[in-house]
């Protein structure tokens, strides 16, 4: 009996490939042609496929299998000042639930997150509440707060987070058929609240359309904020940091260098906000592709350049914008092409250098004012101060500022355009020192000198120095010296203090203060290391 | 450096019945005493769903044995296999036990109201896995990882390193096969 039934499936199956994706009439066909050589075959092959819209109807298998004791049910337990009360649903990362102000003193609801066991190293717990009352700090209008974050006495990780009661921005902007201009406008809501978190050093690192919703009252709530750091605090002892990276990461939103397993900078960010705007106004994916495997899918994100937007609109989607598609295209060509363009840069060092440049351009470009991300020419500022003075600018005026836009004019740009320049390398080294500072605590927070990464203090390293702040170089030189001497290279270890005293001894006398002395155990310990002794 | 799993998931994937066997074995008693101990740390009332259940397994045995990271999708495979045979052994020792074990099924979804599935209609599922998984053994692994181990498309499709719409496609034929096998004559 099982091996007949097991003979039967086996034929079925051979034969299911073929049919399966076939249009009505082929289908018949080619089960016809089955006919003439097995006719049993063929009728029970029409007989399973004719009752797929039944399985559908039935929810046959549909329902996932999921045994809940009613003791386990969390309803009723009290985390962090609230009790449980609902569940609301479950994802990938955990089950969530509702959950109401325990003491009854406020009216307060929140969401109570319990992240699934595997995602959270046990050992990590006190690790994770540290992480979690850093986050909880975080304080904005648009970032749904994080109330707490621990972990129960019976090892269950939780988060309490501010509950919020909104709708996905993308679902939200296409019900209210919100014009491109009212979704950049709730956009730069978004990068507000991005902005906010990354000058308080957190990197949100998994922005998507479900991340982020929009209440009643059109406020835009960033959720998760951090809690891709949370997971990182659990990073192994051997600093796997970007293994546990790439666990959080959603890869329709993910930036290139992520998918290489780079570790985390505000960059990042700033890329999936850039294929969130690109979404929210043309309604499809910049490198949306046709790949099959996720190496393909991979490979496409890495390689492909997104074309420009004014070209990605889809015609369904232009209804929800308030424009045929063509009119649209006519209004992204431009400066919103290059602002996204600017934004989905593969190399981050080429997107904007932070989240707020990005809004300042899209600023910029809803005052019809000249926006960075693109070449500065002459012709091109003319045009948007005509575009910005239209209606102010009689046909003879314009004549005459044609004709008069000699010396000085060009003068004046040259040196706005210099001024604009500095801004833009002043920023870009701010970036550089507070991405060396991440990459400074995500190598030394793991595990001490000995678990922190090689590589990713090298890179610390390379930006500190770039970033030109000696104080941070300092630090991450203590850190490189921490890493030798925990694997016995001394010599290795003593150059880097002597750098790192050297750089330190530079610094003004306030600095110096703060500054942190190196803890070395290895080196200090070593008789053969006078420098670490000294730096004591 | 693979511990003693290791070496068995090694052995079982070079087509070693007896490897398979004990494999499977190990990851039953496993999941079992993980499930048991879930169930009787009172006090704490926490959710025990299968996909807690079958990745705190991998994460115990993993840190004790020190499987490397790459065998995780064979070892996920395998184990939730052994996580069927635990789901169905309860429904049968519930139905045994008359009052009820510990294990109560219901649906995953949050309002839906527990799905009625009698022990009989699982275990004849079970029985037409197993027949699936000797045509295509990917297939029946699909059923096991997502419907009793309640892994999302999406996760199954990362953990097989194929994108969600080939899972979907996949999930499309397993339940077409199943469903056949279970009611052949019925239209």
């Amino acid at each position: 009996m099982t091996t007949d039934r097991t003979a039967r499936l086996a034929a079925l199956h051979a034969h299911l490939d073929e049919v399966l994706d076939l249009p009505a009439h082929e289908r018949d066909e080619r089960i016809a042609a089955l006919r003439a050589a097995d006719a049993p075959l063929a009728a029970e092959l029409e007989r399973m496929l004719a009752a797929e819209a039944g399985l559908d109807a039935r929810r046959f298998l549909e329902e996932r299998l999921e045994p809940l004791t009613s003791r386990r049910d969390p309803t009723g337990q009290e985390l962090g000042g609230y009790t449980i009360e609902r569940q609301l649903g479950h994802g990938g990362m955990g089950t969530v639930w509702l959950a109401r102000r325990s003491d009854g003193r406020f009216e307060g609801r929140a969401a109570v997150k319990l992240l699934y066991l595997s995602l959270v190293d046990p050992a990590g717990a006190r690790r994770f509440r540290r992480e979690g009352t850093v986050l909880a700090r975080l304080s904005h209008p648009n970032v749904a707060r994080m109330l707490d974050a621990g972990v129960t006495d019976g090892g269950q990780p939780y988060l309490v987070l501010e509950c919020v009661d909104g709708e996905r921005i993308d679902d939200y902007c296409d019900r209210l058929r919100l014009p491109p201009e009212a979704r950049i406008r709730l956009f730069l809501d978004v990068l507000a609240a991005v902005s906010h978190a990354h000058a308080n050093l957190v990197v949100h690192r998994d922005i998507k359309p479900s991340n982020i919703l929009v209440t009643g009252d059109g406020t835009v709530k960033l959720l998760d904020f951090g809690v891709a750091r949370l997971l990182d605090a659990q990073a192994g002892p051997d600093g796997s940091f970007a293994d546990s990276g790439a666990r959080a990461l959603t890869p329709d939103f993910a930036a290139p260098e992520q998918l290489t397993g780079e570790v985390g900078t505000t960059a990042i960010d700033v890329y999936a906000l850039g294929v969130l705007l690109y979404l929210l106004l043309s309604g499809s994916h910049p490198t949306a592709g046709s790949a099959e495997t996720r190496s393909d899918r991979f490979r496409h994100l890495l390689e492909a350049e997104p074309p420009p937007l004014s070209t990605a609109v889809r015609a369904d989607a232009a209804a929800a914008r308030g424009k045929p598609a063509a009119a649209l295209g006519r209004l992204y060509a431009g400066d919103l092409d290059s602002i996204l363009a600017r934004a989905l840069q593969k190399r981050p060092a080429d997107r904007y250098p932070g989240v707020d440049a990005f809004a300042d351009d899209l600023r910029r470009y809803l005052q019809s004012e000249p926006v960075h991300a693109r070449p500065t020419t002459v012709t091109y500022r003319a045009g948007r101060f005509l575009r910005r003075h239209r209606a102010s600018l009689a046909a003879g005026a314009v004549a005459a500022l044609l004709v008069t836009a000699g010396a000085t004019t060009i003068w004046r740009q040259l040196l706005a355009a210099r001024r604009e320049r500095d801004a833009a390398v002043e920023q870009a080294r701010r970036s550089d020192r507070l991405t060396a500072s991440l990459l400074l605590q995500a190598a030394q927070g793991a595990a001490g000198h000995a678990g922190s990464d090689r590589a990713t203090l090298d890179r610390a390293d390379s930006l500190a120095v770039r970033g030109g702040d000696a104080a941070l170089e300092a630090r991450v030189a203590c850190a490189l010296a921490g890493w030798h001497a925990a694997r016995g290279d001394l010599d290795s270890s003593r150059v880097e203090l002597t750098r790192a005293r050297g750089l330190a001894a530079a610094l003004p006398a306030a600095t110096a203060g703060e500054y942190p002395g190196c803890d070395v155990p290895g080196a200090a310990t070593a008789p053969s290391a006078p420098a670490a002794d000294s730096s004591r | 450096m693979d511990g003693a799993i290791g070496d068995l998931i090694r052995t079982a994937a070079s087509g070693d019945d007896a490897a398979v066997t004990a494999l499977f074995t190990t990851l039953y008693r496993e999941l079992h005493r993980i499930a048991e101990r879930e169930l009787h740390r009172g006090g704490s009332q926490l959710t025990l769903g299968t996909t807690t259940l079958l990745h705190e397994t991998y994460l115990n045995i993993a840190e004790r044995e020190g499987i490397q990271f790459a065998t995780r999708p064979q070892f996920l495979a395998y184990a939730a296999r052994a996580m069927r045979g635990l789901m169905i052994d309860y429904v049968r020792h519930q139905r045994a036990q008359k009052r009820g074990g510990e294990f109560h099924i219901t649906s995953s979804g949050a309002e839906a109201a527990p799905a009625a599935v009698p022990a009989e209609s699982l275990e004849e599922l079970g029985a037409a896995i197993e027949a699936l998984s000797q045509v295509n053994p990917a297939l029946a692994q699909l059923v096991d990882l997502h419907f009793f181990c309640g892994f999302s498309f999406a996760e199954v499709a990362e953990l097989r390193g194929v994108s969600e719409r080939t899972v979907q496609r996949d999930w499309r034929k397993a339940r077409l096969l199943l469903h056949h096998a279970l009611a052949p004559d019925e239209v």
